[in-house]
């Protein structure tokens, strides 16, 4: 579905924000890209739909190369873009304005803007917040009216850009539950996070540190390296370290991320 | 010498159409060199409350008091450090070293007691030396909010408050926080935070306060936060938990890996000696 | 900050179902009349076509007055002008200055006006969501040639909109930045010139990063400001003419009448 070769990019300032990386996400796939803050996965994830354009090597998009100009509207359509701070993404003056505004980019006409727009309302449990403004809303609320936005416009792949990071542990359960769901009906996901326990239910975890990718595989395997995550700036979740831990003593067979596993295999062992 | 908050309520835009209490009959104290948790759901009266530990706000009723003077006399700013959510946003001077200065400068400080401020505070926070003349907004992120810290330390509050310090924050950098926040704590000051994140802070503090729509629904020690029904629990106390429930002899007051890992290695030779 | 809607107070009144078109019309129609009104007996002829509108509106009456009272310092400023600095004939003097009757008549009459066009706007926008007078605007600007000024009718409907969503966000930005620099012991009174630094150098920053942060968000959604579609399509339907008749050759007759 998304091809990247090669590809470097410098911020203004000159310093290295992606160095030479590759990446191929396949469609329908669930992959989460780690890293600390700094470490290149904004500026990856923002050359998927053309927001940033590659200097050096290739992002394409289903065949669609990037650094086509006339091949961008299709890219932004196919690849949409959920972001970090729940304020900054409304541009409509109520929920369902807001969530029209990509439709009326592309010309649809209102009758279907219309029957969308209350679609995905019904389907995002908005309905009720149709009239109301963005900003009286909680933060968690704000983040399903900015994806409900981008889910309007049927794409094939959704991008979240730390959207979870701002958020209350509650909110933050709900969008990533939200998250799994839209994954589940065939959307390709791109997660991106620092909290490794977000990678539990992924398809792949991708790491990166630099603007590079240095870990790139299954979550379980990427996982058992504690050591290299630690040095990349990332820290296991704490239940899967004291599983790895409790491996390592024997005393359970091997290191499971959930609190209910965990249980499990050490009523089996003692 | 502790901030007493006595009988507080308090109502924005009281006798309007938009009244809304946020604080009901609220009472606390907090003593010098405490380290407190204050925890709840959005609008439990969290943020209001700490606007009135520094006269930001003043309660509708009842009194806020820190070491005996009323809270809004403005003496009192230079006692009670406020750092709000998001600190970075309000840098705004040429260099680094002249937004740290800031603060200090505010309550009187000159020449050689300002500068021995600004570069301890400057230390306290971990900034790096060569970046003392930069611009704070050529800065990371990260680095901006250490500099923002370090702003609100060199005022050296005796009770330092934080709104959710660690919202944003990479784990690398969320370790060296609880570390500065650990070590101010250790040497002398009130420690103050405001957070939904209750795991990473609750083996740091001596006492939680949670709020509820306005009330206080509970004050006590993390041990004691632990055996009631309180939630949320940090991920391995819930564990310890589960385990108890199941019949282990194990504590629940845990909340840390290696305790968690000595703990259940220490149940399991107890029972691997009890069947033989 | 506290109005939600701009001015807005949801209703079914007739006035309400205007295209809003219609609406924007009428009150440059009111305007230009209003303007161009010098006596008593038009002036209230118009006061009485207000009235009417008002209550075919059925909005509130705090409407009209909470766009008024906002303006008071306003009014009595141009009042005070026309009272001190016009005319001849002195009725009494004030720190050396003269308060003459040409004046006083010249001070009533231009208060009068821009109270009466505070009125009919605020018939406006209580009757008009913001959403729909941008679209109304948007459109009566879209046969214009503002291409050649490099924009296009829907860039300044879209800036609208984001203006009125900003506004009351850097309002609580502002706010919550008043919190902190006042925490860092930062004195309101004492120091004005620190004080601006140390709010406005802030601002800026965020007002900067947030309109980066909207137009990267915009860009996703495929903003190409052009060739825009719309959740409303506001249509001029008959009853929208009649009004605008109606309205027109009321307005009219109170000036050619007189």
């Amino acid at each position: 579905m998304i091809e990247i070769n090669d590809l470097s990019h410098r911020y203004p300032d000159g310093k290295i924000a992606l160095d030479s990386a590759s990446l191929d996400i396949k469609k329908g796939e669930f992959v989460v890209i780690a890293g600390r803050n700094g470490s290149g996965k904004s500026t990856l994830v923002q050359h998927m739909n053309a927001l940033l354009l590659p200097l050096s090597g290739s992002v394409k998009v289903e065949g669609l190369c990037t650094s086509r100009r006339e091949n961008i509207p299709q890219i932004r359509r196919k690849v949409g873009m959920v972001f970090q701070n729940p304020d900054s993404q409304f541009v409509g003056m109520t929920v369902e304005e807001d969530i029209a505004f990509g439709l009326e980019n592309t010309g649809v006409e209102t009758q279907r803007i219309r029957m969308l727009v209350d679609s995905v309302l019904d389907s995002m449990g908005l309905s009720g917040y149709k009239k109301y403004t963005p900003r009286i809303l909680s933060g968690g609320q704000k983040q399903k009216v900015a994806i409900a936005g981008v889910l309007v416009m049927e794409p094939e792949c959704v991008i979240f850009d730390e959207i979870t990071s701002m958020l209350d542990p509650a909110s933050r359960e709900e969008i990533l539950t939200t998250i799994k769901s839209i994954n589940e009906k065939g959307t390709t996901v791109v997660h991106i996070t620092h909290r490794l326990e977000e990678a539990v239910d992924a398809d792949r975890l991708v790491v990166m540190d630099s603007g590079r990718i240095v870990l790139d595989g299954v979550p379980d395997k990427v996982l058992a390296n504690r050591e290299l995550l630690q040095e990349h700036g990332l820290r296991l979740p704490p239940l899967l370290e004291l599983s790895m831990k409790l491996s390592d003593a024997g005393i359970i067979r091997k290191g499971v991320l959930s609190e209910d596993e965990l249980v499990e295999e050490l009523c089996r062992s003692m | 010498m502790s901030i007493d908050v006595t009988n507080v309520s308090f109502s924005y835009d009281p006798g309007t159409s938009l009244e809304r209490t946020a604080l009901k009959n609220v009472n606390l104290s907090i003593g010098r060199g405490e380290f407190v948790l204050i925890g709840g759901e959005i609008g439990s009266g969290k943020s209001t409350l700490i606007r009135h530990f520094n006269g930001l706000l003043r309660p509708s009723s009842g009194s806020v008091s820190v070491d005996g003077a009323e809270a809004h006399v403005k003496s009192v700013r230079k006692k009670v450090g406020i750092l709000f959510q998001f600190p970075q946003n309000q840098l705004f001077a040429r260099s680094v070293y002249e937004d740290v200065a800031f603060g200090p400068c505010n309550f009187g400080a000159k020449g050689d007691e300002l500068r021995k401020k600004v570069t301890k505070a400057l230390r306290m926070a971990g900034v790096r030396e060569e970046l003392y003349e930069h611009s704070p907004f050529t800065l990371s992120g990260g680095e901006m909010r250490l500099v923002a810290i370090a702003g609100v330390l060199a005022i050296r509050p005796d009770y330092l408050v934080l709104d959710e310090p660690l919202s944003g924050l990479d784990p690398e950098h969320r370790e060296s926080l609880l570390k500065i926040l650990r070590s101010l704590h250790m040497q002398g000051s009130s420690v103050i935070v405001v957070s939904h994140w209750i795991a990473d802070l609750l083996p740091l503090a001596d006492k939680i306060i949670l709020m509820e729509k306005g009330k206080i629904s509970f004050v006590g020690s993390p041990e004691e936060y632990v055996k009631s029904t309180s939630t949320p629990l940090p991920e391995i106390t819930s564990l310890m938990k589960k385990l108890q429930q199941k019949g282990f002899d194990v504590r629940d007051d845990i909340f840390d890996v290696g305790e968690a890992l000595n703990e259940i290695i220490r149940v399991k030779k107890e029972r691997l000696g009890s069947m033989q | 900050m506290s109005n939600l809607f701009f001015g807005y107070i949801p209703g079914t009144s007739p006035i309400h179902s205007l295209d809003p078109r219609t609406k924007i019309i009428s009150v440059m129609v009111a305007s230009i009349i209003i303007f161009n009104s010098g006596s008593f007996r038009e002036m209230a002829l118009i006061g009485a076509v207000f009235l009417a509108l008002f209550s075919i509106s059925r909005i509130s009456y705090r409407a009209p007055l909470s766009a008024v009272r906002p303006m008071m310092i306003f009014l009595i400023i141009i009042f005070l002008m026309q009272l001190f600095l016009t005319g001849e004939t002195i009725l009494f003097s004030l720190a050396g200055f003269n308060a003459t009757q040409e004046g006083l008549y010249a001070g009533l009459l231009l208060t009068w006006r821009f109270v009466y066009l505070l009125l009919f706007a605020s018939i406006l926008t209580a009757t008009t969501t913001p959403s729909m007078l941008t679209v109304g605007i948007e459109r009566m600007l879209r046969p214009l040639p503002l291409e050649k000024a490099g924009i296009s009718s829907f860039d300044l409907a879209t800036m609208m909109s984001l203006s009125i969503h900003f506004f009351p966000l850097l309002y609580e930005h502002l706010e919550k930045l008043k919190d902190a620099q006042m925490s860092r012991g930062l004195d309101l009174k004492k120091n004005p010139l620190r004080t601006i630094y140390s709010l406005s150098v802030p601002m800026m920053k965020i007002a900067f990063r947030s309109a980066g942060e909207v137009s990267l968000a915009m860009e996703s959604r495929c903003y190409q400001g052009v060739s825009r579609t719309s959740l409303f399509e506001p249509r001029m339907q008959r009853m929208d003419f009649a009004a605008l008749l109606g309205f027109a050759l009321i307005m009219g007759s109170i000036v050619l009448l007189a």
